[in-house]
Protein backbone atom coordinates (compact mmCIF):
# COMPACT_ATOMS: atom_id res chain seq x y z
CA UNK A 1 0.00 0.00 0.00
CA UNK A 2 1.43 3.25 -1.09
CA UNK A 3 1.34 5.73 2.03
CA UNK A 4 0.01 9.31 2.21
CA UNK A 5 1.08 11.96 4.65
CA UNK A 6 -0.95 12.26 7.74
CA UNK A 7 -1.55 15.67 7.35
CA UNK A 8 -3.30 15.11 4.29
CA UNK A 9 -5.34 12.05 5.43
CA UNK A 10 -6.78 14.15 8.37
CA UNK A 11 -7.05 17.51 6.15
CA UNK A 12 -9.34 15.31 3.71
CA UNK A 13 -10.95 13.51 6.82
CA UNK A 14 -11.74 17.15 8.00
CA UNK A 15 -13.43 17.96 4.96
CA UNK A 16 -15.46 14.97 4.33
CA UNK A 17 -16.58 14.92 8.20
CA UNK A 18 -16.92 18.75 8.32
CA UNK A 19 -18.68 19.19 5.35
CA UNK A 20 -21.35 16.28 6.13
CA UNK A 21 -21.76 17.39 9.53
CA UNK A 22 -22.36 20.74 8.57
CA UNK A 23 -25.01 20.11 5.86
CA UNK A 24 -26.50 17.72 7.62
CA UNK A 25 -27.21 20.40 10.59
CA UNK A 26 -28.58 23.01 8.12
CA UNK A 27 -30.95 20.10 6.70
CA UNK A 28 -32.09 19.93 10.35
CA UNK A 29 -32.78 23.20 10.43
CA UNK A 30 -34.38 23.78 7.27
CA UNK A 31 -36.75 21.00 7.84
CA UNK A 32 -38.01 21.91 11.36
CA UNK A 33 -38.36 25.89 9.29
CA UNK A 34 -40.06 24.52 6.55
CA UNK A 35 -42.51 22.67 9.04
CA UNK A 36 -42.88 25.57 11.75
CA UNK A 37 -43.79 27.81 8.50
CA UNK A 38 -47.19 26.53 7.36
CA UNK A 39 -48.33 28.97 5.13
CA UNK A 40 -45.37 27.98 3.22
CA UNK A 41 -46.89 26.66 -0.31
CA UNK A 42 -45.33 22.46 -1.17
CA UNK A 43 -42.21 22.94 -3.07
CA UNK A 44 -42.05 19.68 -5.33
CA UNK A 45 -40.66 21.16 -8.53
CA UNK A 46 -36.97 21.51 -9.55
CA UNK A 47 -34.56 23.74 -7.21
CA UNK A 48 -34.19 27.14 -7.59
CA UNK A 49 -32.10 28.84 -9.80
CA UNK A 50 -28.47 29.65 -7.78
CA UNK A 51 -29.07 33.72 -8.60
CA UNK A 52 -32.28 33.52 -6.97
CA UNK A 53 -31.26 31.05 -3.94
CA UNK A 54 -28.89 33.76 -2.34
CA UNK A 55 -31.74 35.91 -2.13
CA UNK A 56 -34.32 33.86 -0.72
CA UNK A 57 -31.67 32.56 1.96
CA UNK A 58 -31.40 36.46 2.76
CA UNK A 59 -35.44 36.26 3.12
CA UNK A 60 -35.68 33.05 4.97
CA UNK A 61 -37.00 30.74 3.03
CA UNK A 62 -36.60 27.06 4.59
CA UNK A 63 -36.30 25.91 1.31
CA UNK A 64 -33.60 27.46 0.29
CA UNK A 65 -31.61 26.49 3.37
CA UNK A 66 -32.58 22.96 1.80
CA UNK A 67 -31.20 23.21 -1.20
CA UNK A 68 -27.78 25.00 0.32
CA UNK A 69 -27.45 22.41 2.45
CA UNK A 70 -27.52 19.46 -0.10
CA UNK A 71 -25.38 21.98 -2.64
CA UNK A 72 -22.72 22.32 0.17
CA UNK A 73 -23.40 18.52 0.41
CA UNK A 74 -22.44 17.90 -3.06
CA UNK A 75 -19.65 20.25 -2.78
CA UNK A 76 -17.95 18.19 -0.19
CA UNK A 77 -15.97 15.62 -2.14
CA UNK A 78 -15.39 18.09 -4.70
CA UNK A 79 -13.40 19.82 -2.20
CA UNK A 80 -11.65 16.82 -1.26
CA UNK A 81 -10.49 16.43 -4.62
CA UNK A 82 -9.24 19.59 -4.54
CA UNK A 83 -7.71 19.73 -1.19
CA UNK A 84 -5.90 16.57 -2.21
CA UNK A 85 -4.69 18.32 -5.86
CA UNK A 86 -3.43 21.35 -3.81
CA UNK A 87 -1.22 19.07 -1.02
CA UNK A 88 0.16 16.84 -3.75
CA UNK A 89 1.42 19.68 -5.51
CA UNK A 90 2.57 21.12 -2.51
CA UNK A 91 5.01 18.29 -2.03
CA UNK A 92 5.96 17.92 -5.26
CA UNK A 93 4.01 14.73 -6.73
CA UNK A 94 2.59 16.67 -9.75
CA UNK A 95 0.74 13.58 -11.70
CA UNK A 96 -0.59 12.94 -8.59
CA UNK A 97 -1.67 16.34 -8.91
CA UNK A 98 -2.76 16.64 -12.23
CA UNK A 99 -5.17 13.82 -12.02
CA UNK A 100 -6.90 15.79 -9.12
CA UNK A 101 -7.09 18.45 -11.58
CA UNK A 102 -8.48 16.17 -14.11
CA UNK A 103 -11.20 14.69 -12.13
CA UNK A 104 -12.42 18.58 -11.16
CA UNK A 105 -12.12 19.49 -14.35
CA UNK A 106 -13.89 16.69 -15.93
CA UNK A 107 -17.34 17.39 -13.53
CA UNK A 108 -17.19 21.43 -13.80
CA UNK A 109 -16.76 21.41 -17.56
CA UNK A 110 -19.65 18.69 -18.29
CA UNK A 111 -22.01 20.97 -15.37
CA UNK A 112 -21.18 24.00 -17.16
CA UNK A 113 -22.09 22.56 -20.46
CA UNK A 114 -25.00 21.21 -19.77
CA UNK A 115 -26.37 24.13 -17.43
CA UNK A 116 -29.57 25.34 -18.39
CA UNK A 117 -30.51 22.38 -20.28
CA UNK B 1 -44.55 19.80 2.92
CA UNK B 2 -47.03 18.19 4.95
CA UNK B 3 -45.31 16.67 8.35
CA UNK B 4 -46.44 13.32 7.90
CA UNK B 5 -44.55 13.07 4.06
CA UNK B 6 -41.62 14.60 5.54
CA UNK B 7 -41.83 12.09 8.37
CA UNK B 8 -42.65 9.04 6.08
CA UNK B 9 -39.76 10.19 4.04
CA UNK B 10 -37.24 10.40 7.11
CA UNK B 11 -38.40 7.07 7.81
CA UNK B 12 -37.92 5.64 4.89
CA UNK B 13 -34.47 6.72 4.85
CA UNK B 14 -33.86 5.56 8.25
CA UNK B 15 -34.83 2.28 7.46
CA UNK B 16 -32.85 2.01 3.67
CA UNK B 17 -29.59 3.64 5.36
CA UNK B 18 -29.83 0.80 8.25
CA UNK B 19 -30.24 -1.99 5.91
CA UNK B 20 -27.15 -0.79 3.67
CA UNK B 21 -25.36 -0.20 6.28
CA UNK B 22 -25.79 -3.27 7.99
CA UNK B 23 -25.06 -5.57 5.20
CA UNK B 24 -22.52 -2.83 3.37
CA UNK B 25 -24.86 -2.43 0.43
CA UNK B 26 -25.49 1.07 0.30
CA UNK B 27 -28.97 2.31 1.28
CA UNK B 28 -29.85 3.77 -2.07
CA UNK B 29 -30.43 0.15 -3.75
CA UNK B 30 -33.32 -0.01 -1.33
CA UNK B 31 -34.32 3.89 -1.46
CA UNK B 32 -34.60 4.18 -5.07
CA UNK B 33 -37.34 1.33 -5.90
CA UNK B 34 -39.23 2.21 -3.00
CA UNK B 35 -39.03 5.65 -3.43
CA UNK B 36 -40.37 4.91 -6.93
CA UNK B 37 -43.37 2.67 -6.07
CA UNK B 38 -44.44 4.41 -3.25
CA UNK B 39 -44.58 8.07 -4.21
CA UNK B 40 -45.89 9.20 -7.67
CA UNK B 41 -42.44 10.97 -8.83
CA UNK B 42 -40.75 10.42 -12.35
CA UNK B 43 -37.10 7.93 -11.53
CA UNK B 44 -35.30 10.79 -12.39
CA UNK B 45 -36.40 12.31 -9.19
CA UNK B 46 -35.39 9.12 -7.21
CA UNK B 47 -31.92 8.51 -9.29
CA UNK B 48 -30.78 12.16 -7.99
CA UNK B 49 -31.84 11.78 -4.42
CA UNK B 50 -30.21 8.40 -4.53
CA UNK B 51 -27.42 10.06 -5.83
CA UNK B 52 -27.10 12.45 -2.93
CA UNK B 53 -27.90 9.90 0.11
CA UNK B 54 -24.42 8.15 -1.36
CA UNK B 55 -22.82 11.41 -0.95
CA UNK B 56 -24.11 11.32 2.12
CA UNK B 57 -22.95 8.36 3.81
CA UNK B 58 -19.82 8.16 1.98
CA UNK B 59 -18.69 11.38 3.11
CA UNK B 60 -19.44 10.57 6.85
CA UNK B 61 -17.99 6.96 6.35
CA UNK B 62 -14.70 8.01 4.81
CA UNK B 63 -14.25 10.26 7.74
CA UNK B 64 -13.74 7.49 9.97
CA UNK B 65 -11.93 4.97 7.45
CA UNK B 66 -9.36 7.34 6.45
CA UNK B 67 -8.31 7.52 9.98
CA UNK B 68 -8.38 3.59 10.12
CA UNK B 69 -5.85 3.99 7.41
CA UNK B 70 -8.18 1.73 5.88
CA UNK B 71 -8.48 4.19 2.34
CA UNK B 72 -6.16 3.80 -0.51
CA UNK B 73 -5.57 7.61 -1.31
CA UNK B 74 -3.78 7.38 -4.18
CA UNK B 75 -5.32 4.06 -5.85
CA UNK B 76 -8.93 5.77 -5.23
CA UNK B 77 -7.60 8.84 -7.07
CA UNK B 78 -6.50 7.22 -10.07
CA UNK B 79 -9.94 4.76 -10.41
CA UNK B 80 -11.98 7.94 -9.62
CA UNK B 81 -11.33 9.39 -12.61
CA UNK B 82 -13.07 6.03 -14.57
CA UNK B 83 -15.51 6.53 -11.61
CA UNK B 84 -16.76 10.06 -12.13
CA UNK B 85 -16.09 9.82 -16.49
CA UNK B 86 -18.64 7.03 -15.83
CA UNK B 87 -21.47 8.65 -13.47
CA UNK B 88 -21.26 11.34 -16.40
CA UNK B 89 -21.92 9.33 -19.13
CA UNK B 90 -24.42 7.14 -16.76
CA UNK B 91 -26.77 10.10 -15.64
CA UNK B 92 -26.16 11.64 -19.34
CA UNK B 93 -27.60 8.18 -20.90
CA UNK B 94 -30.81 8.61 -18.81
CA UNK B 95 -32.21 11.29 -20.41
CA UNK B 96 -32.22 8.99 -23.66
CA UNK B 97 -33.76 6.32 -22.13
CA UNK B 98 -37.37 5.69 -21.60
CA UNK B 99 -38.77 5.87 -17.70
CA UNK B 100 -40.00 2.19 -18.23
CA UNK B 101 -37.03 1.03 -19.15
CA UNK B 102 -34.54 2.59 -16.84
CA UNK B 103 -37.69 0.79 -14.43
CA UNK B 104 -36.64 -2.44 -16.03
CA UNK B 105 -33.15 -1.99 -15.92
CA UNK B 106 -32.97 -1.20 -12.42
CA UNK B 107 -35.64 -4.05 -11.79
CA UNK B 108 -33.21 -6.68 -13.15
CA UNK B 109 -29.57 -4.75 -11.00
CA UNK B 110 -32.07 -5.83 -8.41
CA UNK B 111 -32.69 -9.34 -8.97
CA UNK B 112 -29.20 -9.55 -9.71
CA UNK B 113 -27.59 -8.17 -6.27
CA UNK B 114 -30.18 -10.70 -4.93
CA UNK B 115 -29.04 -13.53 -6.55
CA UNK B 116 -25.21 -12.35 -5.52
CA UNK B 117 -26.15 -12.14 -1.99
CA UNK B 118 -27.50 -15.38 -2.38
CA UNK B 119 -24.27 -16.60 -3.14
CA UNK B 120 -22.09 -14.41 -0.63
CA UNK B 121 -20.76 -16.04 2.88
CA UNK B 122 -22.24 -13.52 5.53
CA UNK B 123 -20.18 -11.16 7.12
CA UNK B 124 -18.65 -13.01 9.90
CA UNK B 125 -16.68 -14.98 7.48
CA UNK B 126 -15.06 -11.71 6.34
CA UNK B 127 -11.90 -9.73 7.85
CA UNK B 128 -12.28 -8.73 11.34
CA UNK B 129 -9.07 -7.59 12.09
CA UNK B 130 -8.48 -3.92 12.57
CA UNK B 131 -4.96 -4.07 10.44
CA UNK B 132 -3.82 -4.04 7.09
CA UNK B 133 -1.93 -6.84 5.37
CA UNK B 134 0.83 -5.72 2.42
CA UNK B 135 -0.22 -5.55 -0.79
CA UNK B 136 1.02 -4.67 -4.05
CA UNK B 137 -1.61 -3.05 -6.41
CA UNK B 138 -1.79 -4.70 -9.60
CA UNK B 139 -4.13 -4.36 -13.54
CA UNK B 140 -4.06 -0.65 -13.01
CA UNK B 141 -5.27 -0.19 -16.48
CA UNK B 142 -8.21 -3.20 -16.01
CA UNK B 143 -8.97 -0.79 -12.74
CA UNK B 144 -9.78 2.20 -14.56
CA UNK B 145 -11.87 0.51 -16.80
CA UNK B 146 -14.18 -1.64 -14.75
CA UNK B 147 -14.38 1.71 -12.81
CA UNK B 148 -15.54 3.37 -15.59
CA UNK B 149 -18.79 0.97 -15.84
CA UNK B 150 -18.91 1.08 -11.86
CA UNK B 151 -19.72 4.83 -11.87
CA UNK B 152 -21.91 4.31 -15.32
CA UNK B 153 -24.35 2.07 -12.89
CA UNK B 154 -24.15 4.68 -10.53
CA UNK B 155 -25.07 7.49 -12.16
CA UNK B 156 -27.61 5.43 -14.41
CA UNK B 157 -29.25 3.93 -11.65
CA UNK B 158 -28.05 6.19 -8.52
CA UNK B 159 -26.54 3.78 -6.30
CA UNK B 160 -23.22 3.70 -5.18
CA UNK B 161 -21.09 1.33 -7.46
CA UNK B 162 -19.76 -0.74 -3.95
CA UNK B 163 -20.90 -3.80 -5.43
CA UNK B 164 -18.83 -3.70 -8.92
CA UNK B 165 -15.63 -1.84 -6.96
CA UNK B 166 -15.15 -4.15 -4.22
CA UNK B 167 -15.16 -7.21 -6.09
CA UNK B 168 -12.62 -5.17 -8.87
CA UNK B 169 -10.28 -4.41 -6.64
CA UNK B 170 -10.42 -7.43 -4.20
CA UNK B 171 -10.33 -10.14 -6.68
CA UNK B 172 -8.53 -8.55 -10.20
CA UNK B 173 -6.20 -5.95 -8.07
CA UNK B 174 -5.15 -7.98 -5.31
CA UNK B 175 -6.22 -5.34 -2.67
CA UNK B 176 -7.26 -6.82 0.73
CA UNK B 177 -11.06 -6.72 1.24
CA UNK B 178 -11.62 -4.23 3.92
CA UNK B 179 -9.15 -1.69 2.20
CA UNK B 180 -11.02 -2.59 -0.98
CA UNK B 181 -14.47 -1.36 0.23
CA UNK B 182 -13.00 1.56 2.04
CA UNK B 183 -11.82 2.98 -0.92
CA UNK B 184 -14.70 2.44 -3.03
CA UNK B 185 -16.79 4.18 -0.38
CA UNK B 186 -14.07 6.87 -0.66
CA UNK B 187 -14.33 6.85 -4.34
CA UNK B 188 -18.29 7.06 -4.31
CA UNK B 189 -18.66 10.21 -3.05
CA UNK B 190 -16.64 12.06 -5.46
CA UNK B 191 -18.83 9.77 -8.18
CA UNK B 192 -21.98 10.34 -6.64
CA UNK B 193 -21.65 13.87 -6.56
CA UNK B 194 -20.68 14.26 -10.58
CA UNK B 195 -23.89 12.11 -11.68
CA UNK B 196 -26.31 14.28 -8.87
CA UNK B 197 -24.90 17.70 -10.12
CA UNK B 198 -26.30 16.53 -13.69
CA UNK B 199 -29.58 15.84 -12.11
CA UNK B 200 -29.63 18.62 -10.28
CA UNK B 201 -28.77 21.18 -13.56
CA UNK B 202 -31.62 19.33 -15.22
CA UNK B 203 -34.10 19.71 -12.67
CA UNK B 204 -34.60 16.24 -11.56
CA UNK B 205 -33.55 17.13 -7.66
CA UNK B 206 -36.78 17.85 -5.71
CA UNK B 207 -35.30 19.60 -2.43
CA UNK B 208 -37.78 19.04 -0.21
CA UNK B 209 -38.34 15.30 -1.08
CA UNK B 210 -34.29 14.61 -1.00
CA UNK B 211 -33.16 16.55 2.19
CA UNK B 212 -35.67 14.44 4.54
CA UNK B 213 -34.31 11.55 2.80
CA UNK B 214 -31.15 12.36 3.54
CA UNK B 215 -31.16 13.08 6.82
CA UNK B 216 -32.58 9.78 7.57
CA UNK B 217 -30.12 7.68 5.36
CA UNK B 218 -27.23 9.48 7.86
CA UNK B 219 -29.29 8.32 10.99
CA UNK B 220 -29.86 5.16 9.58
CA UNK B 221 -26.26 4.51 8.48
CA UNK B 222 -24.92 5.36 12.04
CA UNK B 223 -27.67 2.76 13.82
CA UNK B 224 -27.02 0.72 11.31
CA UNK B 225 -23.18 0.43 11.84
CA UNK B 226 -23.71 0.13 15.47
CA UNK B 227 -26.30 -2.85 15.12
CA UNK B 228 -23.87 -4.62 13.08
CA UNK B 229 -21.88 -5.67 15.89
CA UNK B 230 -25.35 -7.12 17.69
CA UNK B 231 -27.53 -8.75 15.17
CA UNK B 232 -26.92 -11.84 13.85
CA UNK B 233 -25.41 -11.02 9.73
CA UNK B 234 -27.07 -14.60 7.99
CA UNK B 235 -30.45 -13.40 9.87
CA UNK B 236 -30.32 -9.63 8.32
CA UNK B 237 -28.57 -10.91 4.71
CA UNK B 238 -31.81 -13.74 4.31
CA UNK B 239 -34.44 -10.52 5.05
CA UNK B 240 -32.37 -8.66 2.66
CA UNK B 241 -32.33 -10.73 -0.48
CA UNK B 242 -35.95 -11.61 0.18
CA UNK B 243 -36.83 -7.95 0.51
CA UNK B 244 -34.80 -7.48 -3.20
CA UNK B 245 -36.10 -10.08 -4.96
CA UNK B 246 -39.93 -8.52 -3.51
CA UNK B 247 -38.79 -4.93 -5.47
CA UNK B 248 -37.43 -6.39 -8.03
CA UNK B 249 -40.25 -8.55 -8.85
CA UNK B 250 -42.42 -4.84 -8.18
CA UNK B 251 -40.08 -2.89 -10.33
CA UNK B 252 -40.37 -5.35 -12.99
CA UNK B 253 -43.91 -5.01 -12.76
CA UNK B 254 -43.92 -1.25 -13.06
CA UNK B 255 -41.74 -1.50 -16.08
CA UNK B 256 -44.30 -3.86 -18.16
CA UNK B 257 -47.30 -1.31 -17.16
CA UNK B 258 -48.95 -3.40 -14.28
CA UNK B 259 -50.39 -0.63 -11.69
CA UNK B 260 -48.66 -0.97 -8.00
CA UNK B 261 -51.55 -0.13 -5.55
CA UNK B 262 -50.40 2.03 -2.25
CA UNK B 263 -49.12 5.05 -3.80
CA UNK B 264 -48.36 7.86 -0.95
CA UNK B 265 -49.72 10.98 -2.83
CA UNK B 266 -47.68 14.51 -1.69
Amino acid sequence: MSTVSPALIRWIARVLRWGSYLSAALLLLGLVWMLLASDLPPQVGPPMPLGFLASQLAEGNPYAVLQFALLLLLATPLLRVAVAGISFWVKGERHRSLLSLAVLAVILLTVFLTAGR
Amino acid sequence: MPLPLVLFLIVLGLLAGMFGALLGLGGSVLLVPLLVLLLPFPIQTAIAAGLVCVIATSSAAAGVYLQRGWVDVRLGMLLELGTVTGALTGASLVLLLPEDLLKGIFGGFLLLAAVLMLRRPPHEAEELTDTVPDYRVRNRPLGIGVSYLAGSVSGLLGIGGGPIQVPLMYLGMGVPLKVSAATSNFIMGVTAAAGALLYYNRGSLVVAVTAPLVLGVLVGAQLGSRLARRVRSRLVQLLLILVLFALAGLMLAEALGFTIPGQVTP
